[in-house]
């Protein structure tokens, strides 16, 4: 059970090469001003260094975005591996993906929600708050 | 009778305030007496704009700065520009220092070139992209590279399943790049390749390409984008800082000797504007990260006029027109300035600001995409009255995926209507002497030569590089502008205001099987080609590498024996490093 006073830490990453690292800067910025540490791995990090630093860093929660369409592969990996390696923290997702696809990342890969484009930071903000609370 | 007497009056006023600043005899208008007049008049008006506002009871509700924090006024008269020295700052085009242009006949001698970025799937499929462009009109190749390839992954490498040919061509080794340009006539053709980072193993494979087609390359026309410093601000980069800097500088000494029609570097601001930077941090990190890789091609006992001609930029045009404006026409004076003062160049070649532009892709939206078309026409508008010597022209389903043939083929067509349709291009740089443009476009100079000093009392750009305070400001400003934007102050349609659910879209994304396509194909160099050559060749990379000499000719070698980019790349982290990760 999570004491009060513990701060929420969410590892923040992209999956694979995709570069496209403006939102997820955003959203760590906005996560620290709502109170929660933010492990930020930023671009460019492949799955394997992904799951050593959630292991690691004992986090609750992780956000992924992907914008170069290549989220049909690099997430259900993500999740697959994860399972393995038991780390059973809420996966939030964020960017270019289509609703049937992001329902298949939640219904079959276990992903806790998708955001696409349009969404807000208080309801990024307000997901990861909820998906942490125990 | 009288609309039409009253619009003759004001081209007569219109004609007697421009021929004000036609400046050749008289250099500083108005006159002081002339500039109370138009001070009290100024007065006036603003009695009655106020009173109309009380009165209506309406508000003035403009946004008070230009999204680069300039503050703005409601109107431009004379006195915003008072002792506007037309010559000094203006001049003419193609002279000094070149605010009107960087060419005497800009686009009257030849349009901009039309350069659509494509590029994705196979080898194959940007061939047949590439040749659709150039059959549609198209006047030069523009070369996106997939992220396996700008990072130095090979299509093969199992870690790069799913994002193989992604976002650009997938460029393993030479036998890729002859299939993307297979029968386009390359020795005619200028080609741009936006390498995002190290421009030099495609480079090579390109050199050794035409090598083998017999193509002198002195003929060969193009552009290696190979500025590896905006990573450092936005990004990840895959190598340090200095090798980095370094291994571009070697691209652009090669050039320099053997390729002088190619440019080295493509100094990018593109992607610092796209990372979330306004328009002047944009113009700023990209003039001082040029001056980086002067800094080292001068240390190796160039002179200026040899390496000043052969950079070249690539700048985003965004949403507010007049700020854009106003920035391409700063740049090219700041650009000019410093080639002279700071470093003493004397050729006019030297002094030019060269720049290709595409427009602002995370401007456009997912929701309403076809409201992108207006957004990539305002933003084409922006570079080609801010004078870009070639141009991009976003597709309006890009917020969504891959463009599609019929999107890119619009985007193409913009640019033709601009060019044909609208007048537009038929006069140079049609907003000189209007009293806003030139007012902003001296704010923006003023603000990228406050941000100069404070660069050059850090120790330099490579310094404040280091540092990481261009990429700490960037995400600052880009943090801001969200912030912003879902508070409404920053209005975008489909967005924030006249809200719009985004439909159910599909994304134009490559299929696993085109994937598996380019993974084969790097297979079958492998196995195909003579290993005691790649052996050969590689092992004289590395220890070229290593010696610290130029490694850009061993490249080429190793790119004709079918050495991969990953392979070289391996030798890169072996010798300088692995990736910095900065965040």
């Amino acid at each position: 059970m999570r004491k009060k006073s513990k701060k929420i830490r969410i590892l923040l990453s992209k999956v694979g090469v995709d570069v496209h690292d403006r939102g997820l800067k955003v959203i760590a910025a906005a996560l620290r001003d709502a109170g929660m540490e933010v492990i930020y791995l930023g671009a460019s990090r492949f799955q394997d260094e992904i799951v050593k630093s959630a292991e690691e860093e004992d986090v609750d929660a992780i956000g992924i975005s992907s914008m170069e369409g290549t989220h049909h592969v690099k997430i259900p990996e993500l999740m697959k591996e994860l399972r393995e390696k038991k780390i059973e923290v809420p996966v939030v997702c964020g960017g270019i993906i289509p609703m049937n696809e992001a329902n298949d990342l939640k219904d079959k890969h276990g992903v806790y929600e998708v955001f696409s484009p349009g969404s807000t930071l208080k309801e990024i903000v307000e997901c990861f708050r909820k998906c942490t609370y125990s | 009778m009288r609309y039409e007497l009253t619009i003759s009056l004001m081209r007569i006023g219109i004609i007697s305030s421009l021929r004000a600043y036609d400046g050749v005899e008289k250099q500083t208008l108005p006159k002081r007496s002339k500039s109370t007049e138009i001070k009290q008049a100024r007065k006036k008006w603003k009695k009655t704009y106020d009173k109309w506002i009380r009165d209506t009871k309406i508000k003035d509700k403009a946004p008070k700065t230009t999204p680069s924090k300039i503050p703005l006024k409601s109107i431009y008269d004379p006195t915003d520009i008072e002792d506007f020295d037309y010559l000094k700052k203006l001049g003419f085009p193609g002279i000094y220092p070149f605010t009107r242009g960087v060419y005497p006949t800009m686009y009257r001698g030849r349009p901009w070139t039309v350069r659509l970025l494509s590029g994705f799937g196979t080898g194959e499929d940007a061939n047949e992209r590439f040749k659709f462009l150039v059959k549609e009109g198209e006047t030069g190749l523009n070369l996106a590279l997939d992220s396996p390839t700008i990072y130095g992954f090979d299509a093969d490498d199992p870690r790069m399943r799913g994002e193989v040919g992604q976002g650009g061509a997938s460029i393993s080794s030479i036998e890729a790049l002859e299939r993307i340009f297979k029968d386009l006539p390359i020795g005619r053709l200028s080609t741009s390749v936006v390498t995002h980072f190290l421009g030099l193993p495609t480079y090579a494979m390109y050199i050794a390409m035409a090598d083998k087609q017999g193509i002198p390359r002195k003929n060969l026309r193009g552009t290696t984008q190979n500025d590896p410093l905006w990573l450092f601000h936005v990004g990840n980069p895959p190598l340090p800082l200095k090798p980095s800097v370094k291994l571009a500088v070697d691209l652009q000494e090669f050039c320099m000797k053997h390729t002088p029609k190619w440019y080295g570097i493509n100094v990018s601001g593109y992607h610092i504007r796209e990372a979330g930077s306004n328009a002047i941090q944009e113009a700023v990190f990209t003039l001082a990260d040029a001056t980086v890789f002067i800094d080292e091609t001068l240390s190796r006992g160039w002179h200026i006029d040899d390496i000043a001609p052969q950079i070249s930029f690539f700048m985003n045009a965004y949403n507010n027109l007049f700020e854009e404006i106003a920035k391409f026409r700063a740049m090219r004076r700041v650009w000019a300035k410093i080639l002279k003062e700071r470093y003493g160049a004397k050729k006019a070649r030297s002094l030019i600001f060269k720049f290709h532009t595409q427009t602002g892709g995370s401007a456009l939206t997912a929701q309403e995409p076809l409201n992108n078309i207006v957004r990539a026409t305002i933003h084409s508008l922006a570079a080609i009255i801010g004078g870009t010597q070639s141009l991009h022209t976003d597709s309006y389903d890009e917020a969504l995926g891959l463009p599609t043939e019929a999107a890119a083929k619009l985007a193409l067509r913009t640019q033709h209507i601009i060019y044909h349709e609208s007048g537009v291009p038929n006069v140079i740089d049609p907003l000189g002497g209007s009293y806003y443009v030139e007012w902003l476009t001296d704010q923006v100079e003023e603000e990228i030569w406050r941000y100069f000093d404070r660069i050059d009392k850090a120790g330099g750009m490579l310094a404040y590089t280091e540092a990481g305070i261009p990429r700490r400001e960037i995400s600052q400003t880009s943090y801001q502008t969200q912030l912003a934007i879902e508070r409404g102050d920053i209005p975008i349609v489909g967005v924030n205001l006249f809200k719009s659910k985004i439909g159910d879209f599909e994304v134009c994304r490559v299929k696993l099987e085109q994937e598996d396509a380019e993974i084969d194909a790097v297979k079958r160099v492998r196995k195909n080609r003579n290993q005691k050559a790649v052996e050969e060749t590689l092992g004289e990379f590395r220890k070229a590498c290593q010696k610290g000499v130029n490694v850009t000719p061993y490249a080429i070698k190793a790119a004709k024996a079918n050495v991969t980019n990953g392979e070289m790349y391996q030798v890169f982290w072996d010798v300088y490093g692995e990736w910095p990760h900065l965040d």
